[in-house]
């Protein structure tokens, strides 16, 4: 159990954090959304019923659709992208999608390689691409689930101040939508353009995100 | 790859089910308690429409008529109303359209209250209602 617990403290740390963080946001937003509802002289709403309602749902979701763009387009465009200097990018001869050879795929597969990475054909085709499909479905799935509960949240906003709810396709082209996006995409895209540059020239000791210590500038696709 | 017509289907299952309004069970509250209301008022009886009344659009409504809400709510005339045309709910708060009547509710636990009726089109801007909240 301690071995488990050690071999695999990374995801369950971060469970661990996306759960207590899950769980303020589902509290203080609810404060938040009763003291505008008391405000407005409108009911307030029991926790159960704030954590099924569209407010909780949208700002939960918006976030989610952003950071599983964030980590689908930095896998997708790495394949190709390549930064100078940077534990984030490949060798600078290394671009695109890379031989078979080098992807232990097919002929060239291992013995303890993934059984579709050995089979060849559509199953090696689909496996090569899974994690990026993946991270496009909860992506998509996200962004979908945003629109939904952004456009139920914003009909709910219109009719407290006395206007006709719009319809779900008018929703996607309205203000409230791109706003709650792209606030969302330019800090997930600040964050990943940082990291990639400011790794060239700073360090942390053991993080293999990072270069070792030691290691000059200049060397590229070298992690610690 | 795969996961297009997966969320082709997703996508068609939502909207559809949104312009639905994810269901017309839940007007049906929202239906009977606006009926409820204009019933009364049609039948003079100004104490339970008041009861219908959310609490702020009631105490607004004495507030500025200096009046008991009974009697200044059927001096307000409110039209006669038919069949709603359309009735939309988005979480706490609903729209009855009438061929010549708008009505907003507002639910207070799991009862629905009027909270702005006798509104009439302003353009863009919100409906003008003859009795409302602050």
């Amino acid at each position: 159990m301690r071995k488990l617990v050690r071999e695999c403290s990374l995801s369950l740390a971060f469970g661990a954090m996306f759960l207590a963080a899950l769980a303020g946001q589902a509290f203080a937003g609810w404060k938040q959304f009763n003291a505008d509802q008391f405000a407005q002289g409108l009911d307030r709403l029991s926790l159960a019923q704030y954590l099924t309602s569209s407010d909780f749902a949208v700002d939960v979701a918006e976030n989610w659709q952003s950071e599983y763009l964030q980590f689908l387009l930095y896998i997708l465009l790495t394949v190709w992208l390549l930064q100078k200097g940077s534990p984030e990018s490949k060798e600078l001869d290394r671009s695109g999608r890379e031989s078979a050879k080098d992807q232990k795929i097919g002929t060239f597969a291992e013995r303890d390689s993934p059984r579709w990475a050995r089979t060849g054909g559509w199953r090696t085709g689909l496996y090569s691409s899974s994690l990026v499909l993946v991270m496009a479905a909860f992506f998509l799935g996200s962004w979908l689930v945003q629109s939904a509960a952004g456009w139920a949240a914003f009909n709910e906003t219109r009719l407290q101040d006395l206007q006709d709810p719009i319809a779900w396709t008018e929703y996607l082209l309205n203000a409230d939508f791109w706003s709650r996006t792209l606030q969302n995409w330019q800090s997930e895209f600040l964050a990943v353009g940082s990291m990639a540059v400011l790794s060239i020239y700073l360090r942390q000791r053991g993080s293999p995100e990072s270069k070792p210590v030691g290691e000059p500038h200049a060397s590229t696709g070298v992690e610690g | 790859m795969g996961s297009t017509p997966v969320l082709r289907t997703a996508a068609l299952l939502l909207a559809v089910c949104c312009t639905a309004g994810c269901g017309s069970s839940q007007n049906t509250p929202v239906e009977d308690a606006a009926r409820a209301f204009y019933d009364s008022v049609a039948g003079h009886d100004g104490e339970k429409a008041c009861a219908l009344l959310a609490p702020e659009t009631r105490s607004e409504l004495e507030q500025s008529a200096g009046r008991p809400c009974a009697a200044a709510l059927l001096d307000e005339k409110l039209p006669t109303v038919a069949r709603p045309v359309d009735v939309r709910v988005f979480g706490t708060m609903a729209e009855v359209r009438y061929a010549d009547e708008v009505a907003f509710l507002t639910r207070f636990g799991h009862r629905w209250t009027l909270m702005a009726v006798g509104c009439r089109p302003d353009g863009d801007r919100p409906y003008d209602c003859q009795v409302k909240g602050s």
